[in-house]
């Protein structure tokens, strides 16, 4: 096809082919790009889209001998959701899930920021990178660990800092199985567990700001702290904003691995949370529709939070896309 | 320039995070359990030569049988179950010896630990990947597969099975029926294995005798965690441990109920302990107990084996345990290792107001029980082997060998008595991983466990309450996962004070209202004299 002609043609009926064409055209001229875009877009359709057709399940009865497509419809449509929504546990298992996920949002997102600053200003070189490395580490710890690491010093029978306690004259405090300490613990072993690997990616957007706004805010006499708060901080303030709205997305993802490991009948009223119940309600007992219910429940949830998110941080003229 | 590289390193790992987390969110949630899902198949890789080797013994000209195993009717048979300690397939005498005998090529593959063993089935059996044979895991798991269709039912081929049955006795069939029909093979009956076990060096020390009634244990256990027995010049002791309410399950048994959610006949009748009004009596005693402030703060939060390491590293004097995992060989060393002093003796139940039992034993309970699949209907040729090998392991020469290992190298024969050789304790550890439809319990332990043979006396010898869960099934709309951790963190309040014992018909009705617990009790019951008890 040629470029429309000025003159309208009165064989050609569709008025859209010049649209169409100009479409047609860009994807030609772009061609190299289309198909370096072709596996990542296969991979997404494979691994992703696909599999979703699965997620039928959550409206099925669905029997493991009977495959996906033939288990019968749940009736009504919603009963999963409906058990879900009306076990006994339902709200404290969001508000458990809300709350623990907040918490570790709030108070992981500071940390990891003040090390990077830290270990930006930081200028002996060595001292730097072992911290570093020594901060780092511990993401690469499994959630047994940690808790062997917790419980030899938080136990109440035989922890080493309740063993501190008592002889200085102080009573053993029960940290894992208590109500009013769990939820810390589980807080601040996650910050503990990824303060350094946090901190990684806001050291690279540090030093990815152009270094002459450093050099001109020398020049104008700016001190350390001044350069933090007008340069530094501003100039990674996209990348903090875009890490929010990203685990906005998980926020019904309380971590389930380590509260698996780290909960106890005692603690179940704090610590319980949506995946933990699924787990034992769905997964352990082969009702493998009321898990796909709830995960259905959760991403949708998540997608909500992430698009509202993105909305209001484009409002503050930051958003992703 | 070198700032640049740097940056560059940077915006790399920076890049990569990103990808990592955009690739985590827009993620399935549901999936997560998925990944393991291809371990079991690995674990007896490479051993195809084994079956041949060992049919050349034989002088059967089997040398090329590897591969298929077709040509030479070695049939390939998977068996999964939990278990620990299994040698490779080169080292497996065992398996050699079975593979000769019934012309198979088995592949075994153990899971040490019971949730995980629960998962890996839950998604072999999703993804149709079936063993040929598989333990299953409990009664409420043998429900959730007949329901699902998952299972062959054996009925029609109890004729083929005629040596398992004479070896598990007709009666322990009962246990795996399900609406009339045999969908697993029990084990051959086992016997209960747990008691308190006390240290004796401690009661000495304090001039204390071995408590007798519950007022005396009350005073024990306080006084270990108080008087320093271990004389360290620290009140660093604890007086009881265990693992959750099991804890505690002689106090139970002192008055005459079994541990929570259990049923049992009491007086002609069908009970479950949640309505026994005897339990409320119980609970106000442990809860003294616990008072004392000498219970193990952390029974709730021990899993595993916590209360054993708590028990050998001396910090608890009294421990509700099983005789293996303190009286065994390695055990007892390492307790003399700690301290060469430390004597531990089992102690019969306290005496209380309701008798003296020692905790619950559950009749219709087994030590595992092996289901095969349905979709090995089709294949005869394979469903024969299966029957071949659960008949083998029942009849006289294959259980003495997978009770004791190979005759002549790990025991001799005096007569009918099993001589056990210095190799047996050395090598044949294992055995028991094949024990597919379970041995004669105590002729097996007295002679694989000489050494400790009064402790199995003892425990055996018990009086228990015998309760009946084992045989039940959940009815539909009841969720058990709900009900159990509503009871467990109720029963909880009440021991540590968090909840007024008077509360507890307050708890059962709230049970009974918001946990579907009256269908659970009325279907429980009616299963329960359908089969006999209570009428």
């Amino acid at each position: 096809m040629n470029r429309r002609t000025s003159v309208p043609s009165a064989h050609d009926p569709a008025a859209q082919p010049g649209v169409l064409s100009a479409f047609g055209r860009s994807i030609w001229r772009y061609k190299a790009f289309y198909v370096m875009l072709l596996p990542g877009l296969l991979y997404y359709i494979v691994f992703k889209y696909i599999p979703m057709y699965g997620v039928i399940i959550a409206f099925k009865n669905y029997n493991l001998m009977e495959g996906i497509w033939s288990s019968p419809w749940a009736s009504p449509w919603n009963k999963h959701f409906l058990t879900f929504f009306e076990s006994p546990y339902f709200s404290q298992l969001l508000t458990n899930t809300f709350l623990i996920s907040v918490y570790k949002l709030i108070f992981g997102m500071v940390p990891p920021i003040a090390m990077a600053l830290l270990l930006n200003e930081c200028r002996i070189k060595w001292f730097r990178s072992l911290i570093q490395t020594l901060t780092y580490m511990p993401h690469f710890l499994s959630w047994v660990i940690i808790y062997g690491i917790l419980l030899a010093l938080l136990s109440q029978s035989s922890g080493l800092l309740n063993r501190w306690l008592e002889d200085a004259g102080g009573t053993a405090i029960p940290f894992l199985t208590s109500t009013s300490y769990f939820r810390s613990i589980l807080v601040g072993s996650e910050i503990w567990q990824n303060l350094g690997w946090g901190a990684i990616i806001y050291l690279a957007a540090i030093a990815g700001i152009d270094p002459t706004l450093y050099e001109a805010a020398r020049v104008d006499g700016a001190s350390r702290m001044r350069m933090i708060w007008h340069v530094t901080l501003p100039g990674i303030r996209t990348v903090v904003i875009m890490l929010l709205i990203l685990n906005l997305g998980h926020i019904l993802d309380a971590g389930f691995e380590q509260i698996y490991i780290m909960y106890n009948v005692q603690v179940y009223a704090v610590a319980d949370i949506l995946d933990t119940w699924v787990f034992r309600t769905g997964l352990q007992q082969l009702n493998f529709s009321l898990a796909s219910a709830v995960g259905l429940f959760k991403a949708a949830i998540g997608l909500i939070l992430v698009l509202g998110s993105n909305k209001l941080a484009k409002r503050w003229g930051e958003g992703i896309w | 320039m070198r700032r640049m590289k740097i940056v560059s390193v940077m915006l790399a790992v920076f890049m990569l995070s990103c990808s990592v987390l955009a690739g985590c969110s827009s993620g399935n949630s549901s999936n997560g359990e998925a990944s393991d899902a291809n371990k079991p198949a690995n674990a007896a890789a490479g051993n195809a030569n084994q079956p041949a080797d060992a049919a050349a013994d034989n002088g059967a000209p089997a040398k090329d049988a590897e591969g298929s195993g077709a040509s030479a009717g070695a049939v390939k048979l998977d068996i999964i179950e939990t278990g620990n300690n299994l040698p490779t397939p080169d080292k497996d005498f065992i398996k050699q010896a079975i593979d000769k005998a019934i012309q198979t090529d088995l592949n075994l593959t153990v899971y040490a630990s019971g949730d995980d063993y629960k998962n890996q089935l839950n998604v072999r059996m999703a993804s149709g990947n079936f063993p040929d044979l598989f333990q299953v895991p409990d009664r409420a798991a043998l429900k959730q597969f007949v329901d699902q269709g998952l299972l062959l039912d054996l009925t029609p081929y109890m004729d083929k099975l005629q040596d398992v049955k004479g070896f598990i006795g007709d009666e322990s069939l009962k246990k795996t029926t399900m609406g009339g029909d045999v969908y697993a093979i029990p084990k051959a009956p086992n016997i209960p294995y747990n008691t308190y076990w006390i240290r004796k060096d401690w009661l000495d020390k304090l001039g204390l005798q071995p408590p007798s009634t519950i007022d005396e244990f009350l005073n024990v256990t306080k006084a270990f965690a108080e008087q320093d027995p271990d004389g360290n010049g620290k009140k660093d002791t604890i007086g009881l441990t265990g693992s959750k309410f099991s804890t505690f399950a002689p106090i139970f048994g002192a008055f005459g109920v079994g541990d929570p959610n259990t049923f049992y006949v009491k007086e002609g009748k069908l009970v479950n302990s949640l309505y026994d009004p005897a339990m409320k009596d119980a609970l106000a005693f442990i809860k003294k107990l616990i008072d004392t402030g000498a219970v193990d703060p952390e029974i709730m939060a021990n899993t595993g084996l916590q209360h054993q390491e708590k028990a050998i590293k001396g910090q608890a004097g009294i421990v509700w345990i099983d005789w293996p995992n303190l009286s065994k060989d390695q055990f007892t060393e390492q307790i003399k290792k700690v301290n060469p002093n430390a004597d531990w003796i089992q102690l019969a139940p306290p005496k209380g107001p309701g008798g003296q039992y020692d905790g619950p034993f559950d009749a219709g309970g087994t030590s595992g029980m092996y289901a095969i699949p349905k979709a090995l209907e089709n294949d005869k040729e394979k469903l024969q082997k299966v029957f071949d090998l659960l008949n083998y392991v029942s009849g006289t020469d294959g259980s003495q060998l997978v009770q004791f290992g190979i005759k002549g190298t790990h025991f001799n024969l005096e007569g009918d008595k099993v001589v056990p050789t210095d190799l047996m304790g050395k090598e044949a550890g294992f055995t028991w991983l094949y024990q597919f439809t379970g041995r004669p319990e105590m002729a097996y332990l007295q002679t694989k466990f000489a050494p400790q043979s009064k402790y199995i006396e003892f425990a055996n010898s018990q009086p228990r309450i015998q309760i009946l869960n084992g045989f039940l099934s959940n009815p539909d709309g009841y969720n058990p996962a709900d009900a159990t951790r509503f009871i467990e963190e109720e029963f909880v309040k009440f021991i540590y004070g968090k909840n007024p014992i008077a509360g507890y018909d307050a708890f059962l009705k709230t049970l009974e209202a918001s946990m579907n617990f009256k269908t659970y009790m009325d279907a429980s019951t009616k299963q329960l004299e359908d089969l006999g008890y209570g009428k």
